[in-house]
């Protein structure tokens, strides 16, 4: 599964531990999820596109 | 914000417990062990036996904790290298039983030695994931 996270973090100006900490998941897992080696929960990624003010469509493709 | 985050701290204070538990218990149970044959007495055994089993039940809820303080990668983590250590575990415990009944090694704490084989290959698959994960 694609996603958008590092261009939307970069866009905010957010650091890894700074998205971490407003979802309430590890550094590592931003990392993981950056980098397309780990795909988040269906919550998660809810909580993610929540959190960049976003729809979960807009941040996660499942085409990827 | 912090460059370490919230639940990374969470997750790091659980350990501290986790570590503990293992000493404590790892500890408890060298004592009757150990110390049986030197001071002969069967109840303080027994009793010291009791100990190590109450420890162990603590450290299994501070594992259980230590597991629900993480996130759902870290979690997924654990259940990797629980599922290594397991299958190491059964695996390895069967061929050395297998190999001790045919007569061709003798050894005396075959046991300990599937235990702490077990806590080894549990080790180095948290090691593994968190590398591979990064």
């Amino acid at each position: 599964m694609r996603n958008r996270l590092l261009d939307l973090r970069r866009e905010r100006g957010w650091t890894q531990a700074d998205l971490a900490e407003r979802t309430d998941v590890s550094r590592q897992t931003i990392i993981a999820i950056e980098k397309g080696k780990f795909d988040p929960s269906l919550p998660l990624a809810f909580r993610i596109a929540r959190t960049f003010e976003l729809r979960i469509e807009d941040v996660f493709d499942d085409e990827g | 914000m912090t460059a370490v985050s919230h639940p990374d701290r969470r997750a790091a204070r659980a350990l501290v417990p986790l570590l503990i538990g293992g000493v404590a218990w790892t500890g408890s149970l060298a004592l009757p062990t150990f110390g049986a044959p030197v001071w002969g007495s069967a109840p303080l055994t027994w009793a010291l036996v009791a100990m190590n089993v109450a420890i162990g039940i603590a450290w299994v809820v501070v594992y259980a904790r230590f597991l629900r303080a993480g996130d759902e990668l870290q979690r997924k983590v654990s259940l990797e290298a629980m599922a290594f250590a397991m299958g190491a575990g059964i695996i390895g415990g069967c061929a050395i039983g297998a190999v001790e009944n045919a007569g061709l090694v003798e050894l005396e704490s075959e046991l300990a030695i599937v235990v702490a084989g077990m806590g080894v290959i549990y080790a180095l698959g948290v090691l593994v994931g968190n590398l591979r994960y990064r």
